[in-house]
Protein backbone atom coordinates (compact mmCIF):
# COMPACT_ATOMS: atom_id res chain seq x y z
CA UNK A 1 0.00 0.00 0.00
CA UNK A 2 2.87 2.33 1.28
CA UNK A 3 4.90 1.57 -1.76
CA UNK A 4 1.51 2.22 -4.14
CA UNK A 5 1.60 6.08 -2.42
CA UNK A 6 4.95 6.63 -3.19
CA UNK A 7 4.64 5.27 -6.76
CA UNK A 8 1.93 7.85 -6.81
CA UNK A 9 3.49 10.87 -5.31
CA UNK A 10 6.70 10.47 -7.28
CA UNK A 11 4.06 10.28 -10.81
CA UNK A 12 2.61 13.86 -9.25
CA UNK A 13 6.07 15.44 -8.74
CA UNK A 14 7.35 14.50 -12.26
CA UNK A 15 4.27 15.57 -13.84
CA UNK A 16 4.34 18.87 -12.08
CA UNK A 17 8.08 18.84 -13.10
CA UNK A 18 6.64 18.61 -17.24
CA UNK A 19 4.25 21.18 -16.64
CA UNK A 20 4.77 24.76 -17.61
CA UNK A 21 3.73 26.98 -14.13
CA UNK A 22 2.34 30.56 -14.81
CA UNK A 23 5.28 33.57 -14.89
CA UNK A 24 5.53 35.59 -11.65
CA UNK A 25 4.45 38.66 -12.94
CA UNK A 26 4.92 42.04 -11.51
CA UNK A 27 1.73 44.47 -12.52
CA UNK A 28 2.84 48.45 -12.68
CA UNK A 29 0.96 51.14 -13.20
CA UNK A 30 3.21 54.42 -14.24
CA UNK A 31 3.31 57.48 -16.28
CA UNK A 32 5.87 59.67 -17.10
CA UNK A 33 5.72 61.51 -13.69
CA UNK A 34 6.56 58.42 -12.06
CA UNK A 35 5.10 54.90 -10.40
CA UNK A 36 1.26 55.12 -9.84
CA UNK A 37 0.63 51.52 -8.24
CA UNK A 38 2.84 48.18 -8.65
CA UNK A 39 1.21 44.96 -7.86
CA UNK A 40 2.83 41.13 -7.64
CA UNK A 41 1.29 38.47 -8.84
CA UNK A 42 3.03 35.08 -7.49
CA UNK A 43 2.22 32.14 -9.45
CA UNK A 44 5.80 30.00 -8.80
CA UNK A 45 6.81 30.27 -5.28
CA UNK A 46 10.25 28.51 -6.11
CA UNK A 47 11.17 30.56 -8.49
CA UNK A 48 9.56 33.72 -5.93
CA UNK A 49 12.37 31.99 -3.42
CA UNK A 50 15.10 32.78 -5.69
CA UNK A 51 14.16 35.61 -8.13
CA UNK A 52 12.53 38.75 -5.44
CA UNK A 53 11.06 41.69 -7.62
CA UNK A 54 12.56 44.67 -6.25
CA UNK A 55 12.43 48.71 -6.91
CA UNK A 56 10.58 50.22 -10.02
CA UNK A 57 12.25 53.25 -11.39
CA UNK A 58 10.25 55.39 -13.93
CA UNK A 59 11.90 57.99 -16.04
CA UNK A 60 10.41 60.71 -18.25
CA UNK A 61 11.12 60.51 -22.35
CA UNK A 62 10.49 62.81 -25.23
CA UNK A 63 9.63 65.64 -23.33
CA UNK A 64 7.32 63.88 -21.16
CA UNK A 65 5.07 62.21 -23.29
CA UNK A 66 6.95 58.64 -23.23
CA UNK A 67 8.62 56.97 -20.40
CA UNK A 68 11.66 53.93 -19.67
CA UNK A 69 11.11 51.63 -16.54
CA UNK A 70 13.67 49.48 -14.56
CA UNK A 71 12.51 46.51 -12.69
CA UNK A 72 15.43 45.26 -10.11
CA UNK A 73 15.58 41.76 -10.13
CA UNK A 74 17.38 40.19 -7.13
CA UNK A 75 18.63 36.97 -6.40
CA UNK A 76 18.19 35.99 -3.16
CA UNK A 77 19.52 32.68 -2.81
CA UNK A 78 23.40 32.29 -3.34
CA UNK A 79 23.38 30.48 -6.49
CA UNK A 80 23.54 31.77 -9.88
CA UNK A 81 20.50 31.35 -11.50
CA UNK A 82 19.19 31.38 -14.86
CA UNK A 83 15.45 32.55 -15.86
CA UNK A 84 13.50 34.37 -18.47
CA UNK A 85 11.99 37.44 -18.43
CA UNK A 86 9.92 39.40 -20.87
CA UNK A 87 8.06 43.11 -20.56
CA UNK A 88 4.29 43.93 -21.59
CA UNK A 89 3.24 47.21 -22.25
CA UNK A 90 -0.58 48.62 -22.37
CA UNK A 91 -2.56 51.70 -23.46
CA UNK A 92 -5.71 52.57 -20.88
CA UNK A 93 -7.96 50.60 -22.41
CA UNK A 94 -5.62 47.07 -21.75
CA UNK A 95 -4.72 46.56 -25.55
CA UNK A 96 -1.12 45.11 -25.47
CA UNK A 97 1.00 47.61 -27.27
CA UNK A 98 4.74 45.72 -27.37
CA UNK A 99 5.78 44.40 -30.57
CA UNK A 100 8.66 42.33 -29.04
CA UNK A 101 7.02 40.51 -26.50
CA UNK A 102 9.54 37.37 -26.82
CA UNK A 103 10.95 36.10 -23.45
CA UNK A 104 14.72 37.25 -22.91
CA UNK A 105 16.97 34.43 -21.14
CA UNK A 106 19.28 35.82 -18.51
CA UNK A 107 20.81 35.15 -15.59
CA UNK A 108 21.80 36.67 -12.22
CA UNK A 109 24.86 35.53 -9.74
CA UNK A 110 24.60 34.31 -6.47
CA UNK A 111 23.06 37.66 -4.15
CA UNK A 112 23.12 39.56 -7.20
CA UNK A 113 20.48 42.51 -8.06
CA UNK A 114 20.30 43.93 -11.38
CA UNK A 115 18.25 46.74 -13.13
CA UNK A 116 16.52 45.23 -16.29
CA UNK A 117 14.65 48.56 -18.74
CA UNK A 118 12.15 48.54 -20.91
CA UNK A 119 11.47 51.57 -23.12
CA UNK A 120 7.10 52.66 -23.66
CA UNK A 121 7.00 51.30 -27.19
CA UNK A 122 4.38 54.60 -27.57
CA UNK A 123 3.11 57.53 -26.03
CA UNK A 124 -0.25 56.31 -24.78
CA UNK A 125 1.67 53.18 -22.48
CA UNK A 126 0.19 53.50 -19.26
CA UNK A 127 1.29 50.21 -17.63
CA UNK A 128 3.30 47.30 -17.94
CA UNK A 129 3.94 43.74 -16.61
CA UNK A 130 7.32 42.61 -16.46
CA UNK A 131 7.11 38.75 -16.39
CA UNK A 132 9.64 36.19 -14.51
CA UNK A 133 9.68 32.33 -15.06
CA UNK A 134 11.87 29.34 -15.03
CA UNK A 135 14.07 28.87 -18.24
CA UNK A 136 11.69 26.82 -20.78
CA UNK A 137 13.73 26.42 -24.15
CA UNK A 138 12.35 24.90 -26.88
CA UNK A 139 15.77 21.96 -27.28
CA UNK A 140 16.94 19.87 -29.88
CA UNK A 141 14.62 16.86 -28.16
CA UNK A 142 11.48 19.13 -28.35
CA UNK A 143 10.77 19.10 -24.77
CA UNK B 1 -5.75 -16.31 -21.42
CA UNK B 2 -3.76 -17.15 -24.36
CA UNK B 3 -6.12 -14.89 -26.43
CA UNK B 4 -5.58 -11.50 -23.83
CA UNK B 5 -1.97 -12.06 -24.05
CA UNK B 6 -1.45 -12.39 -27.68
CA UNK B 7 -3.68 -9.19 -27.57
CA UNK B 8 -1.61 -7.27 -25.29
CA UNK B 9 1.33 -8.25 -27.12
CA UNK B 10 -0.63 -6.89 -30.44
CA UNK B 11 -1.19 -3.65 -28.86
CA UNK B 12 1.99 -3.03 -27.87
CA UNK B 13 3.58 -4.01 -31.53
CA UNK B 14 1.49 -1.46 -32.81
CA UNK B 15 2.38 1.12 -30.35
CA UNK B 16 6.03 0.23 -30.76
CA UNK B 17 5.78 0.40 -34.61
CA UNK B 18 3.69 3.50 -34.66
CA UNK B 19 6.49 5.21 -32.51
CA UNK B 20 8.89 4.01 -34.98
CA UNK B 21 6.95 5.13 -37.72
CA UNK B 22 9.04 7.61 -40.27
CA UNK B 23 6.62 10.73 -40.59
CA UNK B 24 8.35 13.45 -38.33
CA UNK B 25 6.39 15.20 -35.66
CA UNK B 26 5.00 18.68 -36.43
CA UNK B 27 3.40 21.07 -34.26
CA UNK B 28 2.98 24.84 -34.11
CA UNK B 29 5.30 26.37 -30.91
CA UNK B 30 5.19 29.94 -29.81
CA UNK B 31 6.63 32.54 -31.64
CA UNK B 32 8.15 34.18 -27.83
CA UNK B 33 9.54 30.82 -27.05
CA UNK B 34 13.19 30.83 -25.87
CA UNK B 35 15.07 28.35 -28.35
CA UNK B 36 18.34 26.43 -27.88
CA UNK B 37 18.16 23.77 -30.47
CA UNK B 38 21.90 24.52 -31.57
CA UNK B 39 24.73 27.55 -30.62
CA UNK B 40 23.58 29.21 -34.14
CA UNK B 41 22.19 32.07 -34.52
CA UNK B 42 18.43 31.45 -34.30
CA UNK B 43 15.42 33.67 -33.40
CA UNK B 44 15.88 34.30 -29.92
CA UNK B 45 19.04 35.84 -31.02
CA UNK B 46 17.53 38.20 -33.63
CA UNK B 47 14.33 38.67 -30.52
CA UNK B 48 16.86 39.81 -27.48
CA UNK B 49 19.11 42.29 -30.01
CA UNK B 50 16.11 43.95 -31.64
CA UNK B 51 14.53 44.37 -27.82
CA UNK B 52 18.09 46.05 -26.65
CA UNK B 53 18.39 48.14 -29.81
CA UNK B 54 15.09 49.17 -29.94
CA UNK B 55 14.53 50.24 -25.90
CA UNK B 56 17.85 51.63 -26.25
CA UNK B 57 16.80 54.06 -29.26
CA UNK B 58 14.03 55.03 -27.66
CA UNK B 59 15.34 56.16 -25.09
CA UNK B 60 17.99 57.38 -26.52
CA UNK B 61 18.45 62.02 -27.04
CA UNK B 62 17.96 62.33 -30.61
CA UNK B 63 14.85 60.69 -30.67
CA UNK B 64 13.41 62.20 -27.44
CA UNK B 65 13.19 65.43 -28.70
CA UNK B 66 9.75 65.57 -29.81
CA UNK B 67 10.48 65.72 -33.51
CA UNK B 68 10.18 62.59 -35.94
CA UNK B 69 13.10 62.35 -37.64
CA UNK B 70 13.42 60.49 -40.59
CA UNK B 71 15.78 57.27 -40.78
CA UNK B 72 16.71 54.67 -43.26
CA UNK B 73 18.73 51.43 -42.62
CA UNK B 74 22.12 51.31 -44.48
CA UNK B 75 23.43 48.32 -43.88
CA UNK B 76 24.64 45.99 -41.39
CA UNK B 77 27.58 43.69 -42.17
CA UNK B 78 27.59 40.14 -41.55
CA UNK B 79 31.22 38.99 -40.45
CA UNK B 80 30.41 35.86 -38.79
CA UNK B 81 30.84 32.62 -40.90
CA UNK B 82 27.39 31.94 -40.78
CA UNK B 83 24.59 32.88 -43.08
CA UNK B 84 22.84 35.24 -41.36
CA UNK B 85 19.73 37.63 -42.62
CA UNK B 86 20.42 40.86 -41.27
CA UNK B 87 17.52 42.33 -42.37
CA UNK B 88 15.38 40.17 -40.10
CA UNK B 89 16.86 41.90 -37.46
CA UNK B 90 16.71 45.45 -39.08
CA UNK B 91 13.34 44.81 -40.43
CA UNK B 92 11.80 43.96 -36.36
CA UNK B 93 13.49 47.18 -35.41
CA UNK B 94 12.19 49.05 -38.11
CA UNK B 95 8.11 47.73 -37.24
CA UNK B 96 8.64 48.22 -33.46
CA UNK B 97 10.06 51.70 -33.77
CA UNK B 98 7.63 53.12 -36.87
CA UNK B 99 5.00 51.71 -34.13
CA UNK B 100 6.49 54.14 -31.51
CA UNK B 101 5.28 56.72 -33.80
CA UNK B 102 8.39 58.90 -32.50
CA UNK B 103 10.44 58.23 -36.02
CA UNK B 104 9.99 57.70 -39.87
CA UNK B 105 11.76 55.56 -42.31
CA UNK B 106 12.07 56.45 -45.95
CA UNK B 107 11.76 53.27 -48.12
CA UNK B 108 14.50 54.91 -50.93
CA UNK B 109 17.41 52.47 -50.13
CA UNK B 110 14.87 49.16 -50.52
CA UNK B 111 12.59 50.23 -53.44
CA UNK B 112 13.88 53.25 -54.92
CA UNK B 113 13.53 51.43 -58.45
CA UNK B 114 9.38 51.05 -57.90
CA UNK B 115 9.19 53.99 -56.92
CA UNK B 116 10.30 55.98 -59.59
CA UNK B 117 9.03 53.46 -62.08
CA UNK B 118 5.78 53.84 -60.24
CA UNK B 119 6.46 58.07 -60.48
CA UNK B 120 7.59 58.26 -64.12
CA UNK B 121 4.06 56.07 -64.89
CA UNK B 122 1.96 58.79 -62.94
CA UNK B 123 3.54 61.56 -64.16
CA UNK B 124 4.55 60.50 -68.10
CA UNK B 125 2.71 57.52 -69.13
CA UNK B 126 -0.71 59.37 -69.58
CA UNK B 127 -2.71 57.01 -67.85
CA UNK B 128 -3.22 58.53 -64.69
CA UNK B 129 -5.21 61.33 -64.03
CA UNK B 130 -3.18 63.98 -63.68
CA UNK B 131 -5.07 65.52 -60.43
CA UNK B 132 -4.11 62.00 -59.03
CA UNK B 133 -0.89 61.66 -59.58
CA UNK B 134 1.91 62.02 -57.66
CA UNK B 135 4.67 64.76 -57.83
CA UNK B 136 8.43 64.16 -58.85
CA UNK B 137 10.45 66.26 -56.55
CA UNK B 138 8.44 65.70 -52.87
CA UNK B 139 10.47 62.72 -51.54
CA UNK B 140 11.45 63.25 -47.83
CA UNK B 141 15.51 63.22 -47.20
CA UNK B 142 16.76 60.90 -44.24
CA UNK B 143 18.14 62.79 -41.62
CA UNK B 144 19.94 59.82 -40.16
CA UNK B 145 20.72 56.20 -41.22
CA UNK B 146 21.52 53.25 -39.27
CA UNK B 147 24.65 50.64 -39.61
CA UNK B 148 26.15 47.82 -38.28
CA UNK B 149 27.79 44.26 -37.63
CA UNK B 150 27.47 41.48 -36.19
CA UNK B 151 30.55 39.55 -35.79
CA UNK B 152 31.56 36.07 -33.69
CA UNK B 153 34.18 33.95 -32.53
CA UNK B 154 33.42 30.42 -32.19
CA UNK B 155 35.64 28.10 -29.79
CA UNK B 156 34.92 24.38 -29.25
CA UNK B 157 37.04 22.29 -27.27
CA UNK B 158 36.10 18.38 -26.52
CA UNK B 159 32.18 18.00 -26.09
CA UNK B 160 31.98 22.11 -25.30
CA UNK B 161 31.07 24.37 -28.29
CA UNK B 162 31.17 27.88 -27.25
CA UNK B 163 29.90 30.85 -29.72
CA UNK B 164 30.43 34.45 -28.53
CA UNK B 165 27.75 37.34 -30.79
CA UNK B 166 28.30 40.80 -30.66
CA UNK B 167 25.76 43.04 -32.40
CA UNK B 168 26.35 46.43 -32.99
CA UNK B 169 24.17 49.23 -34.32
CA UNK B 170 25.07 53.45 -35.10
CA UNK B 171 22.87 56.18 -35.74
CA UNK B 172 24.66 58.42 -38.25
CA UNK B 173 23.38 62.41 -38.96
CA UNK B 174 23.54 62.56 -42.36
CA UNK B 175 24.19 66.13 -42.10
CA UNK B 176 26.82 66.29 -39.64
CA UNK B 177 28.27 63.22 -40.24
CA UNK B 178 28.24 62.55 -36.37
CA UNK B 179 27.58 59.35 -34.70
CA UNK B 180 24.46 60.31 -32.42
CA UNK B 181 23.96 56.78 -31.00
CA UNK B 182 25.49 53.81 -30.41
CA UNK B 183 24.39 50.34 -29.00
CA UNK B 184 26.31 47.08 -28.65
CA UNK B 185 24.24 43.69 -27.46
CA UNK B 186 26.53 40.67 -26.42
CA UNK B 187 25.45 37.00 -26.58
CA UNK B 188 26.90 34.00 -25.64
CA UNK B 189 25.93 30.36 -26.52
CA UNK B 190 27.33 27.41 -24.69
CA UNK B 191 26.69 23.87 -25.71
CA UNK B 192 27.90 20.66 -24.35
CA UNK B 193 27.67 17.14 -26.67
CA UNK B 194 26.56 14.29 -24.53
CA UNK B 195 28.68 12.10 -23.48
CA UNK B 196 27.17 8.88 -25.61
CA UNK B 197 25.45 9.70 -28.93
CA UNK B 198 25.50 12.93 -30.28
Amino acid sequence: MARRWIMLMLTAVFLAACAGTAPNVLHVQAGPGGLSSKKEEINDRGLARRIAFGEVSIRPLDLGSSMEAQVVLQNTSSRDVVFEYRFIWYDAAGFELSTVTSWIPAGLSGKEARGFKSTAPGPNAVSFRCMVRNLRPLTDTGS
Amino acid sequence: MKRITILVFLVCAVFLVSGCASSPTVTYGSAEQVETVTTEFGSTDLQMIAEKMVNSLLAAPVLTSGERPVLYVHQVKNKTDEHLDTKAVTDKMRVTLLKSGRVRFTAVNEVNDEMIKQLEYQTSSGYVDPRTSSVIGRQVGADYFLFGEITSIKKAAGRVQDVYYKFTLNLVNIESGLIEWAEEKEIRKQAKKPLIGG
